[in-house]
């Protein structure tokens, strides 16, 4: 791969552009309400939601960088694959069955349904559309890297064309769209990852080339000056990474590119972000119930976990098959650790590196339209919808979503194409770390702690962004040299909650009740029962048995809801 | 079952998971730090600590989450058919 165009992968990007863009604009057809708009009209089976968040949530930082940073710093990069996939767990012990059963559209909805707060809502917003918009510059600017590499073609044009079809398919298919074309994305990704490796490793299997690497450091010391080498005799590293890690065993062993600080922050900022992730929390609100929902977190799992599996390997067989020329470098010599799937996979085959390529583009393609959801959701839904125009009618809120989806991937091809320079994964982990900070603390209590209230909520926000925003400024600024917020900002965060809230419990019984009604449809299995009129009263049981289910459930009006959906 | 049995019960639950995923994943850059040799032993063929992280990590996650989604859902059926 250079500058060059390669035919295969070319056609392979293609076809990819050209599915999902049939996928989701055919969804336009079945988007009808605003239901079906932003929340796939909560009818996704468990399936295609664990695939579709799977695919949503596998970013080409996943697809491309997970793999390249094993290749480039060894276990480290491990370190990161399984800290992407751990982030699930308490996404799924706390927070998804929930905030599914809570019902609604998106965060902000549920802070101020939560707390009956509209001063929520409007932090909720905020928040939101500052994680999704550091999320969404940074894949812009991958977008573009990424056209570069697979096919040749200018990185601006790359962002505009790319930045274009998904916005115009996610305009019109809205999360139905999003959701078919996710999950087709998906089965590209994971077959791009696992195919080109069951024809790799026959000829190296993951443990001949490990060992090779674990007792490169006998080599080492026996032939001093020799350098590590690959199982082919070729050098493992370029004399720079040479003296960076000594030999590859060095490649092998834990803290070559974090401390031991810094491996545990950044733990911190992947479990506690990715359930604070607004575009992947959306995702949950498309399922029928909570129980599906818990079901399709259990697929996730199990879905990015084989994915991250292949991971390591890939590095592995970069590092030791082709050492530092697994990944174009550029004429000052720099690896594009972007182009190493694409190199390493040129030895299973011209039709391997096609297929990373058309998985490279779909993990970029459905990272980028749930964002796009997420973002113009927050704007269409929460402000417009709900706090400036809440009498607006239905049709022109559909209106105004597609014209906020439009708005909303313009800005961010533009700001992605001003932004060509940023550090992409310094972005991602900023979104990571700013969502762990606020959203995580704020759902995990508010889902679970009923005396929660509304002015712990809010500290509990300002603390966690503001404490982030210091410490990312003060490392901009060389004050000092932290680069992981979330160690310090997720505990203070925490706290702020849990004081601010136990020095502000109203003694009002009309807030004390709604408080507790709200808490109560968060958790009540009641909550998932169909309303009556959509059971069709089959039979008198049911009917006596649906009413006496929702007498209870119906005591909890949510402040924001105007349309009668269900909760 | 009632309704506040099994939100505790769910809680106690998902809590005592919480505990097993934090201690199991968190300790092991401290074991890291402190026993590196033994972390990199190898074992079935590949050094220790990337089969536990690479590898048997998942297997736990996917665990954990079987048994969250197992007796949370057969605790919610009991509250449903008690009609608490």
């Amino acid at each position: 791969m250079g500058t060059e165009v390669a035919i295969l992968p070319l056609i392979a990007a293609i076809a990819v552009l050209l599915l999902t863009m049939y996928l989701g604009l055919s969804a336009a057809r079945k988007t009808a309400t605003l239901d079906d708009y932003w929340v796939a009209g909560r009818g996704v089976d468990v399936f295609t939601n664990a695939s579709a968040i799977s695919s949503n949530y596998l970013s080409a930082a996943s697809f491309l960088g997970v793999p390249a940073f094993v290749w480039a710093h060894g276990f480290d990069g491990v370190w990161y694959a399984t800290g992407f996939a751990a982030g699930y767990i308490l996404l799924l012990l706390f927070i998804a069955s929930p905030l599914r059963r809570f019902g609604e559209y998106t965060i902000p909805d549920f802070c101020a349904g939560r707390f009956d707060s509209a001063r929520l809502r409007r932090a909720g917003i905020a928040w939101t559309m500052v994680i999704s918009a550091l999320y969404i510059i940074a894949q812009m600017v991958g977008v573009g890297t990424l056209m570069e590499v697979v096919t040749g073609i200018p990185w601006m044009w790359g962002v505009i064309v790319l930045g274009g079809v998904i916005t115009l398919y996610v305009a019109f298919g809205g999360m139905t769209g999003v959701t078919a074309a996710q999950m087709a994305q998906f089965w590209i990704m994971l077959t791009a990852m696992i195919l080109p490796l069951i024809v790799l490793m026959p000829r190296h299997n993951y443990s001949e080339l490990l060992m090779h690497a674990y007792n490169d450091v006998q080599a080492a010391i026996t032939q001093p000056g020799e350098g590590a080498q690959t199982v082919t005799g070729a050098p493992a590293f370029t004399e720079t990474e040479q003296s960076e890690f000594g030999s590859l065993h060095g490649w092998v062993s834990p803290f070559q590119n974090w401390d031991l600080w810094g491996s545990v922050s950044l733990l911190v900022a992947l479990v506690c972000g990715t359930a604070g992730l607004p575009h992947i929390l959306a995702r949950f609100y498309t399922n029928p119930n909570a129980k599906s929902a818990r079901w399709s977190t259990v697929w996730v799992l199990i879905f990015i976990g084989v994915f991250y599996i292949t991971t390591p390997i890939w590095g592995t067989y970069a590092r030791t098959v082709l050492g530092p020329d697994a990944a174009v470098r550029d004429a000052a010599g720099v690896a594009n650790p972007n182009s190493m799937m694409l190199v390493t996979s040129l030895e299973a085959g011209e039709w391997a590196q096609a297929l990373v390529a058309a998985g490279a583009i779909a993990a970029l393609l459905s990272t980028v339209s749930g964002l796009l959801i997420a973002l113009s959701s927050a704007i269409a839904h929460d402000f417009y919808g709900e706090i400036f125009r809440p009498d607006a009618s239905d049709t022109q809120k559909m209106a105004v979503a597609k014209i906020a989806v439009l708005i909303c991937g313009g800005l961010a091809i533009v700001v992605g194409l001003a932004f060509r320079d940023a550090n992409i994964a310094w972005m991602v982990g900023l979104a990571f770390a700013v969502a762990a900070s606020t959203f995580f603390p704020l759902l995990l209590m508010g889902i679970w702690w009923r005396k929660m209230t509304e002015q712990g909520a809010l500290w509990g926000l300002l603390v966690g962004g503001g404490i982030s925003a210091i410490i990312v400024i003060g490392k901009l600024t060389g004050i000092w040299e932290v680069e992981q917020p979330a160690i310090v900002s997720v505990p203070a965060a925490f706290l702020a909650i849990f004081v601010v809230s136990s020095l502000t419990q109203s003694k009002d019984p009309a807030v004390v009740e709604r408080l507790e009604a709200s808490f109560h449809a968060l958790h009540h299995p009641d909550s998932d029962l169909p309303k009556p009129e959509e059971m069709g009263f089959a039979s008198q049981s049911a009917e006596t048995a649906e009413v006496s289910a929702h007498e209870e459930v119906e005591t909890f009006d949510h402040p924001d809801r105007g349309d009668g959906s269900e909760g | 079952m009632t309704y506040e049995q099994m939100q505790r019960r769910q809680l106690k639950l998902s809590g005592l998971l919480a505990v097993i995923f934090v201690i199991t994943v968190f300790s092991v850059p401290f074991l890291n730090a402190a026993v590196p040799d033994t972390m990199l032993t190898p074992v079935l063929g590949i050094p220790f600590v990337w089969l536990l992280v690479g590898v048997f990590f998942h297997l736990e996650f996917w665990i954990i989450a079987l048994i969250y989604v197992t007796y949370s859902n057969r605790w919610e059926d009991e509250v449903i058919r008690d009609g608490n």
